[in-house]
């Protein structure tokens, strides 16, 4: 589905500096993200893709030591250097849900608290009654079956699934362009993972928001994205849509980490290395991906 | 009768939490086999750590009892418990201590069962190092200048030393990125077999043991719902919940999806019960 | 057990101009105590007496800071001060730090009445105001300059049991403690050997504000009358004894009392640079 693009990153560079040197994370990395299109991120810890995702809530720019080179620009907004204007539209244009979500929501406050601050950053000036009522259907929603009761709760009293719904909820109540998604529901059960991703589905369909996903885990990845780059060590590596990327992996490291992941049907273990020098290969693009202004492949 | 080293015969925990209690499990009848990698699968909830618990001793269990190598299992009693059983956890870096080197790590329990003089201790951790994949002079590094893979190792040649029968392994690759989990594997099924060990491998995560477990059980609300070959387990899972979790298992190969497609007709077929 | 603080701390703390501000303090004060016998110009003032051809007289060339009712330099006093209130720090914390600690280890390790006991015991030592609790225990005692340490002593312990308690609490959960239980270390080695090493930087921490903090105690006490009797220097009585004087021989008090601050400052800063550098080796 071609929409206008809502997230567009062009040889982001991210580096630390702590005294005399500097730790480059990103090294140039380029990406895109389509309204209505879910795209993920997948590499391993150490890979750069939490910090791309925090630029991309405008939450690192302005850290002490850190450098920025390269461009970010969510929903038109340019995020590079200034991250007062991202930060102000946080939660209005785009909003994030995490890996815990127990853990991410603050313990001492009702969800109903929580919401209506939520909604209050989102630029809503409502009634008490009518930011109650909105949470209602928003929670209603996502499923949970008695949004009244569970706004009066704190995030301790449910259950882990019903706060992933709720993170949910919150992230989308108000219509966002962009939703990163950090590894969410890897905190929780399988079983629960899964709804949590059906659901995701549904709410993104029907919102028409687009999504930047973040995992580590290519399974869930094939599930549930349109598109997916393969990012190691701060260098995107691999880009295609989900069937060429699966059906065929062509970068070294994108295979390894075909081959490496565990499998429900009987293969034996893989014999592999941790690293090796093939997985700083340069970027390989499937046909008919690319990022916007260059030529397609 | 030999041949089983750990049983749990009608293995029950009750937790007195203020005024409420929970029975974490009930009427557990777990066995395992001498030299097999044993996988306890379940989600949280499920009683899997609290049964890893009672084994390790750090729990009593409040019904049915336990048996190790033909006796009941009492650590107060017996102190080669504690060399003959050891443990794995799932986070390296608060598994080890920060403040300790590695190597005076892993010569911890030699240390404490007195195993070997000094210098033999020092020689066996090298050899320990090897064993594990790392090169001896990391006996020197602190934990904190390690990978989280590293770290794992070094748990596990810890886990080693003083020559275990029983490793109680507890998700012990859940935090480790996708490559590195894949050689921490292939490292414990390797020593499996050169040592002859026994374990138990705690996780929630079905597709990790698929290729080590000999056998698999399956736990449910502190109930164990179903054991068996892993072979059969995974081709033909006889509980629902069973047939639910491999159901939702995210995958990505074609092979898989006609698995998980199987199991999950499985369930809507009259031929198998509930 | 290898304690040797790590590289990270100590490029951290060498960084961090405050840090060493106060290490220079600190040794400037260390070092003026240890050579005071050879540093001072007038070694001899530091008895009953002085010169009495020179009483009162404000800072000079011959005396920098001045001299005191009877003639003694009060340079000379002050930098035996120094040697007194660093004596009596390292004393008073030399007893008090090892007993709290290890009643902090095991109350928190062991748990049950052990737990229960001591620190009910420690709360009451806590709820009592510092000072109040010092003067309380000197009005059993007669005012000599042991019973003050003593005093200061046996009020000081608690502090570190409700700090080791703590720590020890949150420290008993972590990996490598079930870890060593499970592999079959005793009591003491865990507590002593695996837990301990990791309370190690709060509790150096706290030792060097302490050093401060104990100096101003036993000074406070010494200007209430309680502590250093006359004629052996303290930095406290000075400043009592020079207050009678004040405007007009300003002196008196003053550098006893600029002494003081820089002492406490230096050990302050000093502590709060180690702080810092621990906290970067999280």
């Amino acid at each position: 589905m071609r929409g206008d693009i809502v997230l567009r990153i062009a040889d982001l560079t991210l580096g630390f500096r702590r005294g005399r040197h500097t730790a480059e994370v990103l090294h140039g990395i380029s990406l895109h993200v389509r309204r209505g299109e879910k795209v993920a991120l997948v590499g391993e810890s150490g890979s750069g893709k939490s910090v791309t995702a925090r630029l991309a809530l405008g939450r690192l720019q302005q850290e002490k030591g850190t450098l920025v080179t390269g461009t970010i620009e969510v929903a038109g907004i340019e995020a590079t250097r200034d991250s007062a204007r991202i930060a102000a539209a946080r939660g209005k244009i785009v909003s994030m849900i995490f890996q815990d979500p127990t853990s991410a929501l603050n313990p001492v406050f009702r969800i109903g608290e929580v919401f209506n601050e939520v909604l209050r950053s989102g630029g809503q000036r409502l009634s008490r009654r009518a930011a109650r009522e909105k949470a209602v259907r928003a929670l209603a929603e996502v499923h949970i079956p008695d949004p009244e009761r569970c706004l009066d709760s704190y995030p301790f009293q449910l259950s882990g699934g019903m706060n992933q719904r709720v993170m949910i909820a919150m992230a989308l109540v108000n219509e966002p362009a962009l939703l990163l998604a950090d590894e969410p529901g890897t905190a929780l059960d399988v079983t629960v993972q899964a709804q949590t991703l059906k659901l995701m589905n549904e709410m993104i369909e029907r919102h028409g928001t687009a999504v930047l996903f973040i995992s580590h885990n290519l399974s869930v990845v094939r599930e549930f994205a349109d598109r997916v780059y393969v990012i190691y060590r701060g260098n995107i590596v691999e880009h295609g849509r989900t069937e060429q990327i699966f059906a065929e992996p062509r970068h070294p490291y994108t295979r390894a980490l075909m081959q490496a992941a565990p499998k429900l049907v009987a293969a034996g273990l893989p014999d592999l290395p941790e690293t090796s020098p093939a997985f700083r290969d340069p970027l390989i693009v499937h046909e008919g991906c690319g990022e916007p202004g260059e030529v397609a492949a | 009768m030999s041949d089983i080293l750990l049983r749990t015969l009608g293995l029950g925990k009750t937790f007195t939490v203020g005024r409420r209690t929970v029975e974490a499990l009930k009427d557990v009848n777990l066995e395992v086999a001498r030299g097999e990698c044993h996988a306890v699968v379940g989600e949280s909830g499920s009683g899997k750590s609290t049964l890893a618990n009672i084994v390790l001793g750090i729990h009593p269990a409040t019904a049915g009892e336990v048996v190790f190598d033909g006796k009941p299992l009492h650590y107060a009693g017996d102190p080669t418990l504690r060399r003959r059983i050891q443990l794995v956890q799932q986070n390296p870096l608060s598994a080890l201590n920060s403040r300790r080197r590695v190597g005076a790590s892993i010569r911890l329990p030699l240390d404490v069962h007195r195993i070997g003089t000094r210098a033999e201790r020092a020689t066996r951790v090298a050899s320990l190092l090897e064993e594990v994949g790392l090169a001896p002079e990391m006996a020197r590094r602190t934990p904190a200048s390690l990978s989280g893979g590293q770290r794992q190792r070094v748990a596990i040649a810890r886990a080693l030393a003083a020559n275990p029968d029983l490793i109680v392994l507890d998700e012990p690759t859940s935090a480790l990125d996708v490559l590195v989990q894949a050689r921490v594997l292939a490292l414990l099924d390797r020593l499996r077999r050169e040592r002859g060990l026994t374990y138990i491998f705690i996780t929630h995560d079905l597709a990790v043991v698929r290729a080590l477990a000999d056998r698999i059980s399956v736990f449910a609300e502190g109930r164990m719902v179903e054991t068996g070959p892993a072979d059969r387990i995974f081709n033909a899972p006889q509980a629902e919940f069973t047939r639910n979790l491999i159901g939702a298992v995210p995958v990505a190969t074609e092979e898989e999806e006609r698995l998980r497609e199987r199991v999950r007709s499985m369930g809507r077929s009259p031929g198998f019960a509930a | 057990m290898s304690t040797r603080p790590s590289s990270v701390a100590w490029i951290e703390f060498r960084s961090n101009p405050i840090s060493i501000l106060g290490l220079v303090l600190v040794v400037a004060c260390v070092a003026a105590a240890l050579l005071a016998d050879w540093i001072t110009p007038y070694p001899e003032h530091v008895g009953p007496i002085g010169d009495f051809t020179a009483i009162n007289q404000g800072p000079s060339a011959a005396h920098w800071f001045g001299t005191d009712t009877i003639g003694r330099d009060v340079l000379t006093r002050i930098i035996y001060g120094f040697r007194m209130s660093l004596t009596m720090a390292v004393l008073v914390l030399a007893i008090s730090m090892p007993v709290g600690v290890v009643l902090g280890l095991l109350a928190g390790y062991l748990g049950g009445w052990v737990e229960f006991v001591l620190m009910r015991l420690t709360d009451i030592f806590l709820a009592i105001p510092p000072l109040v609790l010092a003067m309380a225990i000197m009005g059993f005692l007669p005012a000599t300059l042991t019973n003050a340490m003593l005093a200061v002593t046996v009020m000081w312990w608690p502090w570190y049991t409700r700090l080791v308690y703590n720590l020890v609490r949150s420290e008993a959960r972590e990996g490598y403690v079930l870890a060593a239980e499970v592999i079959g270390a005793s009591a003491p080695h865990v507590m002593f050997r695996e837990i301990l090493p990791n309370c190690a930087p709060a509790i150096l921490t706290k030792l060097t504000l302490d050093v401060g903090f104990v100096v101003l105690m036993v000074s406070s006490l010494s200007f209430l009358g309680l502590g250093v009797q006359p004629p052996t220097p303290d930095l406290g009585s000075m400043v009592a004894d020079g207050a009678k004087y004040m405007p007009d021989a300003w002196w008196l008090s003053v550098f006893p009392a600029l002494a003081i601050l820089v002492l406490v400052l230096g050990f302050n800063l000093l502590g709060d640079g180690l702080r810092e550098a621990f906290d970067a080796e999280v």
